[in-house]
């Protein structure tokens, strides 16, 4: 086709051709804006996005490390050990949940601060149920603090998101 | 005042001593933020390790800074409420009570004066003092805490003087009350009065409380603690203090303040 229109023809083909592009590509600027405002991840709706995955987490740790606090006073370590154990792997179950969540550019850097103390959280969790089951008081209770350090620390990387269920507090268990 | 009232102010103030001794047991700051306004909290107790069986001897030490991320002027701070974790002792028995009226109003040195038997703490503020048509400007002070009673009730007397932008003395009561039950068995409660807002907003406040004395030939502590850590565990970690701070303009700020203590014997 293009050997029976010549250059003259191809040429006013081209000019068809991005005359049709460049039409579509203002079109679809147009229609992006709006569109690339309607997906910006916001403070707000990260917020909206990763509280009810917390929220959730946090009613199954209620459940899970209902009193462990007692089982340690009564010297049921193991029992503690695996309480704590399983709060483990809700947490990391968590954790993975809330790094699909897409994050507001300005706060990514502060979120993956956040996120790794989210996973060192998981990494002592195990750890004290490690020591828990294997009857050293002394290393679980050393675990415990560092948990709850790392628990004030998480929370004031994200003091400005407000959170509700996406903030530690071990208190409620420890 | 009869022995049984000061049974019962002993006992309260044995309580708000042993949550006091609690909530300064970590030293690691705990930020509370609601909008644009923020608190930065710490505590510190003195020794931490303590008997695991009984209480011993501490010195509490809290302070709270409040500041905006946009650096506006915080709003007014109206309340303060510090429920105490229950396994602290507060022993004011046998401690003179200072009268509200012997120290405010007072200079720093002029209350001390009229209450050094009474004193059960120590601390300092930072504010910033707002003139009309001025720009605010700092001012910083002494804090003093006495043992104290109003309306028959035991309470810690804060004795606060400034000198700028004109010498003024203020005395803020912390109520005592307690609970039978539950995590927190004391209870602090202060009310900060409108009239302060006129000059400004304190925005940074610090106070160390503990002492030592000597009542009938044995000696008491204002402040006792110890570390209930169970058997074999070298120390615990406990909720502290649960705070609420209220402001002028609705805003409340509430959190719970987590620490450790090691177990002695």
């Amino acid at each position: 086709m293009l050997g029976k229109m010549g250059m003259r023809g191809r040429h006013s083909v081209g000019k068809r051709i991005f005359g049709g592009i460049g039409a579509f590509a203002v079109v679809g600027v147009m229609l992006a804006v709006p569109f690339a405002q309607a997906t910006e991840v916001t403070r707000e709706s990260y917020k909206e996005a990763v509280e009810p995955i917390c929220k959730t987490n946090t009613q199954a740790n209620e459940r899970i490390l209902s009193g462990v606090r007692k089982d340690v006073k009564q010297g049921k370590l193991k029992l503690a050990g695996t309480k704590f154990a399983k709060a483990a792997t809700a947490l990391h179950k968590t954790l993975l949940q809330l790094k699909a969540v897409p994050q507001p550019t300005a706060d990514q850097t502060k979120l993956a601060k956040w996120l790794s103390y989210v996973g060192l959280e998981v990494t002592l969790f195990q750890k004290a149920a490690k020591e828990l089951k294997a009857g050293n008081k002394a290393g679980a209770q050393a675990t415990v603090i560092r948990l709850t350090h790392n628990a004030t620390q998480a929370n004031n990387q994200v003091l400005g998101f407000e959170f509700h269920y996406c903030r530690f507090e071990p208190s409620k268990f420890t | 005042m009869g022995r049984a009232a000061t049974r019962k102010a002993a006992v309260a103030a044995s309580l708000l001593s042993l949550v006091l001794a609690f909530a300064s047991a970590a030293i690691a700051k705990v930020y509370l933020q609601k909008g644009t306004l923020r608190i930065a909290f710490t505590g510190q107790i003195a020794p931490r390790k303590l008997p695991r069986v009984g209480s011993a001897p501490v010195s509490v030490s809290v302070s709270a800074e409040i500041m905006t991320t946009d650096g506006r002027p915080p709003p007014q701070l109206r309340r303060i409420k510090l429920e105490i974790n229950r396994n602290g002792r507060m022993d004011a028995r046998g401690l003179p009570i200072c009268p509200f009226r012997r120290i405010q109003p007072a200079s720093t040195a002029a209350a001390l004066d009229a209450c050094s038997s009474a004193l059960v703490g120590h601390g300092t503020f930072r504010a910033n003092v707002a003139l009309p048509e001025q720009s605010p400007f700092p001012s910083n002070g002494r804090i003093l805490a006495f043992n104290g009673r109003m309306h028959g009730m035991p309470v810690i007397l804060a004795h606060i003087y400034g000198t700028l932008p004109l010498p003024t003395s203020f005395t803020l009561p912390f109520e005592i009350a307690q609970r039978r039950s539950g995590t927190y068995g004391l209870v602090l409660i202060a009310h900060l009065p409108h009239v302060a807002s006129e000059w400004g907003s304190i925005h940074e406040v610090s106070l160390t409380l503990g002492r030592q004395f000597t009542y009938r030939g044995r000696r008491h502590s204002y402040v006792a603690a110890g570390c209930p850590a169970p058997p074999g565990f070298p120390g615990t970690t406990f909720p502290l203090t649960r705070m609420a701070f209220d402001f002028e303009d609705g805003t409340t700020l509430r959190s719970v303040v987590v620490r450790n203590c090691h177990a002695r014997g």
